[in-house]
């Protein structure tokens, strides 16, 4: 960033302060003399280190100095402070610690003072609801909670600044999203009427092998009239089992809640077979899930975009038994039956079973392999190519006496239906017996009683027009006004000429959907009133907007007592909902939207995938928080805990070995490494590409998403280097090349040291020792490092202890975060000042919990701006 | 906002909600017919971009002038090196990486375009309003599947500043060109656009109310909601007078969601062609995500990943496979227009220019310098690699090249787009 003028100010005579200032503006004086001291020689005009320029900080000459720009250097300069790494260690001229401690105070207070004019908020109010608001929002108001279908799949997902995905300034409203609105209403409402007329008789379905036809019936295993098996994982390729009778008759009839039972047995859970082979821990029950899926789909048995997954279970070994299910099911909707944890790759599978197992397979051996294919016990790889030579003449000559051939190349044997069918008699491999299916349903569910005058032919137009306002005064969550009314009765009566009741109410109903008083959180400027707190207080907490109960609140005004807002801030919390919450904050905060948007590599993590590690990752961060959140612990927590959240597969990526089964549970953590959010393979995992690990990236990671203190992006004048890296052994060496560039230089040494402690681990947070794959030459890692304030670590327990001192910042860092999230604003000056003063310079209440610190950001008065 | 609330009423009355939408109709379908005598050759543009560009010491020839010898990454192109041109030392003076690759089509960063009279409005979208009234469709804007985060396809803008969200699946694409309908459902659109019309008249009302107590930044987002409203409307209307003509029939059957991206690449690029064969549309964007499956072509790791390549074999060798994969397939779309003959019994390809490229440089450094860029077809003079200045006070914006693209196409009166400082007249014979 540039100044574009050299403003002089007086940094804390502040006119419209100047009474409180009295005292103060002798402590500004002191912060001015400090900055002068130790910061101008580096940062001013000559040597402008780091971009960054102080020298306008201390010219005082009687002007105003307390500008919002000159406070964003300030309130850098207390960063740099509090993380002790400016002034340099190399720099000459060092301040005692009294004296860098006072100067924090005296920035800390000031900074957390709000100045007259700036009270007022210049971001927008007129902030759209996102995605999962809009959503969500819907969904409540129309009773349609369950709905499988998604109207909001075509939507484009909403852009990100800092990692939010909820700041009003970049949430758009554009021709292409109004659209979309016009057609998702239309969905809505289909749905949601359809739901309110069904009264369809409830029955029930009963299905027995073969549930579908099989290309490749006879594999020896499937009995008809007993039972059929899923052999193979449902994610990647998928091959789920299908229920043609229910597919072919378009589905379930009405959208409602289904009894499912199904009978099952895990069969050869214990195989023997080498467990790399399969790609599955024979540790981990086998799991089978229901998945519901448009019933028109083409090619049921793959993976389809309408999959939802409603319920899994573990199916015991050996042993038939009935398992049973709730779910709801859109009407059209199939349900099918996957075997998502298991083999995935199924042919790269029978590769590797040939090489290692290759006495069990005698027959497939015999009678699909040739002489010339690797998988073959004689397979030469001198004379293969003479004989793939001759194989192919042979075959042409069949062909040509009009034979039986196979000129379809060599590997074309091992892939017919004949050459799998003799394969699985052999194999021994897991698979899940499915016996019988039984479906009976709909259960309705009460139809939501806004919905009903759509349904209700003989409706007055007084009536429908009553239920239109309550339907919008719902939809806004606030009273509404006449006339914000009157364009949608106005629409209504004008559909009145050419159509029912029913059907103009609809048209109303739309238009509110689309409208102003829907799709923005608020629609005025200024102090929140009672509603417009009850909504951001539900929001923020649940992602939905206010419930009855907070909604009666904000009616009789009750929602203004500060101990009814803590009443219904635990009440919000305590609530399943809050799950919204906490999934959205940490996807904002710690950036874990990313995590599954660059995969690892198939081959070299195939756990990632078979194992549902990625589910299981995000999983423990959100009990993590949910748990921290519960037991009020304090930032500290985040930082260097010693307690999380595992299931089995999680725990061997984690190198405990004492936990079974798919289920989430807590557990302490003994090895030195983990502990903390920079255990968490979700962040480890998204911090990383899927192939490699950046020390840059994850040392960002911790400056921005943990510390709060940002590095600058690159100088814009400086060309990026080019990496050449075919010399350079690690990625540690890389860097160092880097950090001889001066205009890297400076960043890179707060960057660097962080990352480099975190190559303890490896692209989905497994710890390791040294680079490299099995078949790649290994190379050390060295994970120690120094801090720019001169403190050194040996490695990531190290670089924990050092961050746990840096608590405080942590905990601005966090409650900024927090009010972000709960207001959309980011970047705005008197919300910075408002964070300072909740988190305060106090020493007396340091350690306060996170979910006091939750109380204090709704407390603040920037929650209510 | 000039406008009153009562004339806009009157207004939208007329298109969607009363009785005389069929002048409007009529009205336009004159338009559209004049304008069809006028043109007897109308030009196409089709734009591809891929968001980690191409290697450059194997895409560009060493050597400025005839393209007789190839660098491996062209070699794919050897049948058609007389039909296209390798431009090199173009761009627009970027930087900010996977930030910045957005900007190929257009010059300019979203978030600086406010200082802009058309924002950041992308040359596809400039060709795509001369073709308003004249095809079904001005422009697709099409990606090969959906990706997000940084590596997200943004490559079409509007004048307004919005990113036009692609079509990722073939088979939307196939159902919004060809999918024929039955006279029931086309009544059901034209309901369903007088509908959304009232709808919209009723929402603009409630909007445009509320903007009286507003401050100055919260009444720019009102009228971002109002001019969301009032582009709809013309898109409906627009809509409105393609409803009853009936869609080409094409000889594909409708694809299959998914698929593998060796499969849905060559499919976009046929669709793509039919549309332009059946005059649908004359404008066509397709973008490659940065998310590409690599396995799809046999390949172990991630596109991105191996962008970082640091000159190692080891990332650079897959990389390369994946960059002549699709320059193999932007080979066969050229291929295939020479194929294809315009009414007047022309090749297509000499009607259609066809631009490949991207916004990102060099992706292993993150620079947005000397851009990748073929152009093919257009009835340009092509067969050579043009070198444009190195020099950096000398240096040639890629927007010049726009400039050209803009003129051949029919905007005559276009001296220049967005950052250009003139025109490429290297291409002009």
């Amino acid at each position: 960033m540039l100044f574009p003028v050299r403003i002089a100010l007086v940094w804390a005579t502040v006119a419209c302060s100047s009474i409180v200032y009295a005292q103060e503006s002798e402590l500004g004086d002191a912060s001015i003399k400090f900055v002068q001291k130790y910061c101008v020689s580096c940062h001013g005009p000559e040597l402008e280190e780091g971009d960054r320029r102080f020298d306008h900080l201390v010219n005082v000459d009687g002007g105003k100095n307390d500008t919002a720009e000159n406070r964003e250097y300030w309130r850098e300069v207390l960063d740099r402070l509090n993380l002790a790494d400016m002034p340099p260690e190399d720099a000459d001229l060092q301040p005692t610690d009294e004296e860098r401690l006072r100067i924090i105070e005296i920035l800390t207070k000031d900074l957390s003072k709000k100045r007259e004019g700036e009270t007022e908020s210049t971001s927008v109010a007129l902030r759209r609801l996102n995605l999962d608001e809009y959503d969500l929002a819907v969904r409540k108001l129309l009773g349609l909670e369950n709905m499988l279908r998604d109207p909001t799949a075509s939507f484009s997902p909403d852009s990100r600044v800092d990692g939010f995905d909820n700041v009003g300034q970049s949430l758009q409203v554009t021709d292409f999203l109004m659209k979309q609105y016009l057609k998702a209403a239309d969905e809505y409402l289909d749905a949601a009427i359809v739901k309110g007329t069904a009264l369809s008789e409830a029955r029930s379905w009963k299905f027995r092998a073969p549930f579908f036809r099989e290309r490749n019936p006879a594999d020896g295993l499937n009995e008809a009239g007993k039972y059929m098996h899923i052999r193979e994982s449902s994610s990647g390729h998928g091959f789920f089992l299908v229920l043609d009778e229910l597919a072919k008759s378009g589905g379930v009839p009405e959208s409602g809640y289904y009894d499912v039972r199904i009978e099952a047995t895990a069969i050869n859970r214990k195989h023997p077979y080498k467990d790399w082979i399969m790609d599955t821990s024979s540790n981990d029950p086998l799991v089978m899930s229901i998945v519901a899926s448009e019933s028109d789909v083409k090619k049921p048995r793959f993976v389809h975009s309408s999959d939802r997954s409603l319920k899994e279970f573990e199916v015991a070994d050996d042993e038939a038994k009935w398992y049973e299910a709730t779910v709801w099911i859109d009407r059209g909707y199939s349900i099918k039956l996957g075997y998502p944890n298991g083999p995935r790759r199924i042919k790269y599978m029978r590769h590797s079973l040939m090489s290692q197992h290759r006495e069990s397979f005698p027959r497939f051996l015999t009678d699909h392999v040739h002489v010339f294919h690797d998988m073959h016990p004689d397979f030469d790889k001198e004379k293969a190519p003479a004989m793939v030579e001759a194989f192919l003449k042979q075959q042409d000559e069949l062909k040509k006496a009009g034979k039986r051939y196979d000129v379809f190349g060599v590997d074309h044997a091992l892939h017919t239906d004949e050459a799998w069918k003799t394969f699985y008699r052999e194999y021994k491999g897991p698979r899940i017996r499915v016996s019988e299916v039984q479906l009976s349903g709909p259960k309705l569910a009460d139809p939501v009683d806004i919905v009903l005058p759509l349904i209700d032919e003989n409706i007055s137009d007084a009536r429908a027009k009553e239920t239109i306002r309550e339907f919008a005064t719902r939809a806004a969550s606030s009273p509404v006004d006449e006339e914000t009314l009157g364009p949608i009765f106005g629409l209504f009566d004008s559909a009145r000429e050419r159509t029912n009741a029913n059907e103009a109410s609809r048209l109303a109903y739309k238009a509110i959907l689309c409208s102003p008083s829907f799709i923005y959180h608020r629609n005025r400027a200024g102090k929140l009133d009672d509603f417009e707190f009850a909504n951001r207080l539900s929001r923020f907490l649940t992602g939905l907007p206010a419930d009855a109960e907070l909604y009666a609140l904000a009616e009789s005004g009750k929602i203004a007592d500060p101990k009814m807002r803590r009443q219904q801030t635990e009440r919000l919390l305590a609530s399943d909902e809050s799950r919204n919450f906490v999934s959205r904050f940490l996807d904002s905060w710690l950036h874990l939207s990313k995590l599954g948007t660059m995969q690892p590599d198939e081959n070299k993590h195939a756990v990632y995938f078979n194992e549902r590690l990625e589910s299981a990752m995000r999983e423990e961060t959100i009990l993590f928080m949910r748990e921290a959140f519960a037991k009020d612990r304090p930032v500290q927590w985040l930082i260097d805990a010693d307690q999380t959240f595992v299931n089995a597969p999680l725990a061997r990526l984690y190198g405990i070995w004492d936990v079974e089964g798919l289920e989430m549970r807590q557990v302490k953590i003994s090895d030195s490494k983990r502990g903390g959010l920079l255990g968490h393979a979700s962040v480890l995992t998204a911090t990383a590409n899927g192939i490699d690990t950046s020390p840059v990236t994850r040392g960002v990671w911790v400056l921005e998403c943990l510390l709060g203190t940002p590095p600058s992006p690159p100088p814009p004048d400086v060309e990026p280097l080019e990496p050449d890296i075919r010399d350079a052994a690690t990625i540690r060496e890389q860097l160092s090349k880097h950090r001889e560039v001066a205009s890297c230089r400076h960043c890179h040494r707060r960057i660097d040291p962080l990352g480099f402690a975190l190559e303890s681990f490896d692209e989905i947070g497994r710890v390791r020792n040294e680079y490299g794959d099995w078949n790649e030459k290994k190379l050390p890692i060295d994970t120690a490092g120094k801090l720019p304030s001169g403190e050194s670590f040996e490695d990531i327990s190290g670089l924990r202890k050092l961050l746990s001192q840096q608590s405080p910042l942590v905990e601005r860092n966090f409650v900024a975060k927090l009010l972000v999230q709960a207001t959309g604003r980011v970047d705005d000056l008197a919300d910075n000042a408002d964070v300072l003063k909740i988190v305060g310079s106090r020493k007396a209440d340091a350690g306060l919990g996170m979910r006091e610190l939750i109380h204090r950001v709704i407390a603040s008065d920037a929650f209510s701006r | 906002m000039n406008e009153s609330g009562f004339n806009r009423r009157q207004l939208l009355r007329g298109f969607g909600v009363s009785l005389a939408l069929p002048m409007l109709a009529r009205d336009l379908e004159a338009q559209v017919a004049s304008r069809r005598q006028d043109e007897e050759r109308p030009m196409r543009m089709v734009c591809v971009a891929n968001p980690l560009g191409f290697v450059a010491d194997e895409f560009f020839p060493e050597k400025a002038g005839q393209l007789n010898s190839l660098p491996r990454l062209l070699k794919p192109l050897a049948d058609h090196r007389d039909d296209i041109s390798v431009i090199s030392n173009l761009d627009h003076r970027m930087t900010g990486g996977h930030q910045s690759v957005h900007t190929f089509l257009s010059g300019v960063k979203n978030n600086e375009s406010a200082a802009f009279a058309d924002r950041n409005v992308t040359v596809d979208q400039i060709a795509a309003e001369q073709c308003v009234g004249k095809v079904r469709f001005p422009s697709i804007v099409a990606s090969v599947g959906a990706n997000s985060g940084e590596l997200e396809c943004r490559t079409s803008w509007t004048r307004t500043g919005v990113n036009i969200p692609p079509i990722t699946e073939a088979n939307r694409l196939f159902k919004m060109l060809f999918a024929s309908e039955t006279k029931k459902q086309r009544e059901g659109f034209r309901k369903a656009i007088k509908e959304n019309a009232s709808v919209l008249d009723a929402v603009f009302q409630q909007a445009n109310h509320l903007k009286g107590g507003l401050g100055k930044e919260d009444r720019r987002k009102i009228d971002e909601y109002l001019n969301s409203v009032r582009s709809v409307e013309k898109a409906l209307a627009n809509a409105d007078q393609w409803i009853d003509q009936p869609k080409p029939n094409v000889e594909i059957e409708e694809p299959q969601e998914g698929g593998p991206f060796t499969q849905r690449l060559p499919l976009f690029y046929d669709l793509i062609a039919l549309a332009l064969q059946t005059d649908s549309t004359r404008v066509a964007t397709l973008s490659i995500p940065g998310n590409l499956p690599v396995s799809d072509l046999g390949l172990s790791g991630n596109y991105h990943a191996f962008s970082h390549h640091g000159k190692t074999e080891r990332l650079l060798n897959p990389l390369l496979k994946i960059e002549e994969y699709q320059i193999k397939q932007y080979s066969r779309f050229v291929g295939k227009l020479k194929e294809l003959k315009t009414p007047d019994g022309r090749p297509m390809l000499d009607s259609t220019m066809v631009l490949c490229g991207s916004g990102m440089g060099n992706a292993s450094s993150h620079s947005n310098k000397n851009l990748p860029i073929l152009l093919a077809g257009g009835g340009f003079k092509h067969g050579r690699h043009i070198a444009a200045p190195e020099k950096s006070h000398l240096r040639v914006p890629l927007c010049n090249l726009f400039t050209t693209m803009l003129q051949q196409f029919g905007c005559d009166e276009l001296e220049k787009f967005s950052r250009a400082t003139g025109a490429m007249s290297e291409l002009k014979s």
